[in-house]
């Protein structure tokens, strides 16, 4: 039902996050933690996501997926297409990498102490 | 066929299991470990609420040389005079206890080389809360708190004498009917976005401020059973950054951003006319910022030019930990705060209790007008600027209070004459739906009361601006719309939540404009700009206006004095 909303590299467009269903192995973990109840398996067992207005950008479902399928999106009336970040699991805190439209990838470890 | 009924029984409910909600139901525990204690929540306490994301400051915090006065000395300023003191001094005596009782249970906070908290502006600290929900969720875990995920709460169960005797509410995913006996409630469902139109369109409906998933629930309830409620005409009204909606305060007090117009100006300073050292109060910042725009000198910006790349770096993984989406919004258009200012724009007006003073009108005790109900947090009103840390002493003195005063639970009985009722209203969108009927959707019916709030109750696009004219309209409105409730239609049990956060919504928005009717004078410029009586008047309005729905529907509004203690 969402075939005409698929990109060629397996991600599909909808607002609040991006989904690469190949990689979605559908444990559920994100539709337990989203606080909007906006997520659910469909008839596949892959993730999808029931509205595409009620995200909030908590990325709670981004940063819970062990296995990359999720990443957040910015409404287009507000960022260009292009850029991403993604969360990836360190040892018990999330670490980050952003990548803008021109390829340049930084990384963040924002939870490190400092100061 | 009626839904499937589910049925418990506890001494202590707590409807909410956000930040407030968590830390009262661990206190309970810790004080009573044998009291059985449920929180209902209508998602997932490890993500839910204002905290869903993290957090990178919690405020307040009373740091060395500070006293519960000089705190409510600067709540009052921000306040604009009129604060409920008992309650911001009776929380803020425990501020410090509770935040070193929640770095114990692992909370990561920020220290210079002596091992002092670093400050975050006079009364912040700094802190690593990207995971502040998830650790909240296993302490409460751990204390054996029984917790009901995706259950929200429609309305309290009360005797005849006004008691409560109980809560309903809906599963949000198995779409029962849940009656939890209690004759103790804790109220901690945070504050209501979503009754103004969002600033972003149609995809970028819910990137606002404040959480989009807090409706006002609380308040609701609250109104529908007959609870005095106060201050719903100190609306909070946010400054953030442009198009996420995240907060600007890690930029002004960590990386010292000043406002700056569109020619350059630093147009706080040079209107700066308190007369103390005390910080601009928000509602004064957000009111030049609109007479900027008004003026011509908009867009406003927070000059960020001055930053170092560490500093940029450090402003980057700051915001990871509470708003990822600013960092995705700068990749994503290519903004460099050290380059170029960061662009600022306000937010839709939201009633909150931790910012604004919304919310029930509660005793020292935070007990509720409602007997056995108390409220913390966001939905208790009063005490504004109370964020988390505050909250949390809420919590903390809520939670002591009904240890002291835990009852028995009452027999079933008294608790099924309600219950019949409340079923058919909660389930009757979905069986609407199910006899084939036409009717509303809920996003349909939100946006119109979006539209009526909006243009006649001070939304962006007036400037917040009020005036008894509109507000006489927004009420008709209002009314007319209240008319359509029996059309709305829930085609599942996520659309019949929704459907319940409308109805609430509405609940809201009638006290909401019945409260910005009533103070005529402009106590809060920028939150609550009335245009037809621009002044400030201690004289007559330093004062509580507090309101109460009666039994026949109508809201009658009630003055309360304030009480100066320092």
């Amino acid at each position: 039902m969402l075939a005409g909303n698929k990109l060629k590299d397996g991600r599909r467009k909808k607002m609040g996050v991006w989904i690469k269903r190949e990689q979605c192995i559908g444990c559920g973990e994100c539709v337990q933690i989203c606080p909007g109840d906006l997520l659910y398996l469909d008839q596949e067992e892959k993730v999808s996501i029931r509205s595409s207005r009620e995200c909030w950008q908590c990325m709670a479902c981004v940063k819970c997926c062990l296995f990359e399928a999720l990443s957040p999106k910015l409404p287009y009336s507000s960022a260009d297409y292009g850029g991403t970040l993604c969360p990836y699991q360190g040892q018990k805190k999330i670490n980050w990498v952003s990548k803008n439209k021109g390829g340049r990838v930084e990384k963040y470890f924002p939870t490190k102490q400092f100061g | 066929m009626g839904p499937e009924r589910v049925h418990f029984e506890a001494e202590v409910v707590i409807i909410g299991g956000g930040t407030a909600g968590c830390l009262a139901a661990v206190t309970i525990k810790e004080q009573a470990p044998t009291a059985r204690v449920i929180i209902m929540e209508k998602a997932d306490i490890r993500r839910s609420g204002c905290l869903a994301a993290g957090v990178n400051v919690i405020k307040a915090y009373l740091h060395p040389g500070e006293t519960p006065e000089s705190f409510l000395k600067d709540i009052r300023h921000e306040a604009r005079g009129l604060v409920r003191e008992d309650l911001v001094l009776s929380a803020a005596k425990r501020l410090n206890e509770v935040v070193e009782k929640v770095e114990r249970w692992g909370l990561s906070i920020l220290k210079n080389a002596n091992g002092a908290y670093l400050p975050h502006g006079r009364w912040g600290i700094k802190v690593d809360g990207e995971k502040l929900k998830p650790l909240l969720a296993e302490k409460v875990k751990e204390k054996e708190v029984k917790v009901l995920n995706r259950v929200a709460a429609t309305n309290y169960l009360l005797s005849k004498e006004g008691r409560v005797i109980g809560v309903a509410g809906i599963g949000v995913r198995d779409a029962c009917f849940y009656i939890i006996k209690a004759s103790t409630i804790l109220c901690t469902t945070g504050g209501c976005a979503g009754l103004y139109r969002s600033r972003n369109p149609v995809d970028g409906h819910h990137q606002i401020w404040y959480s989009p998933f807090n409706t006002g629930s609380g308040y609701a309830m609250g109104i529908r059973a007959g609870a005095e409620m106060t201050s719903f005409e100190m609306r909070f009204i946010a400054l953030t950054i442009k198009d996420v909606a995240s907060s600007i305060s890690i930029l002004t007090r960590d990386c010292g951003a000043y406002l700056l117009n569109s020619y350059g100006q630093q147009y706080l300073t040079s209107k700066n006319d308190t007369v103390s050292d005390l910080p601009f109060p928000s509602c004064l910042s957000l009111f030049a910022y609109l007479q900027e725009l008004k003026e011509g000198r908009g867009p406003c910006f927070l000059e960020t030019r001055q930053l170092t790349d560490k500093q940029v770096r450090e402003l980057k993984e700051s915001y990871l930990n509470e708003n990822p989406a600013t960092v995705l919004y700068w990749v994503t258009n290519g903004v460099e705060p050290e380059k170029k200012p960061v662009e600022i724009s306000s937010t839709e007006p939201y009633i909150v209790g931790g910012h604004g003073q919304a919310g029930y009108w509660i005793d020292q005790e935070r007990r509720t007008t409602i007997g056995g109900v108390y409220a913390c947090g966001d939905v208790a009103g009063g005490y504004p600027s109370k964020y988390i840390g505050g909250s949390w002493a809420e919590a903390i003195i809520a939670g002591e209070t009904i240890v002291d005063q835990l009852t028995s639970v009452v027999g079933d009985h008294e608790l099924m004459a309600g219950i019949f009722l409340e079923e058919q209203r909660v389930f009757a969108p979905l069986e609407r739906y199910r006899r084939g009927l036409t009717g509303i959707e809920p996003w349909e019916m939100e946006e119109r009361l979006q539209k009526i709030m909006e243009e006649y109750a001070g939304g962006i696009s007036c400037r917040y601006e009020l005036s008894e004219p509109r507000l006489l309209r927004a009420k008709e409105d209002l009314s007319q719309l209240n008319d359509q409730v029996s059309y709305l239609l829930a085609k599942n049990s996520h659309q019949l939540m929704k459907a319940h956060e409308v109805l609430d919504l509405l609940d809201v928005a009638k006290v909401t404009v019945e409260h910005l009717l009533y103070r005529r004078e402009t106590r809060w410029p920028g939150f609550q700009t009335r245009v037809d009586y621009p002044e400030r008047c201690d004289l007559h309005w330093r004062k509580f206006i507090n309101s109460r729905r009666n039994h026949n529907g109508a809201i009658e509004m009630i003055e309360r004095p304030y009480h100066q203690l320092i």
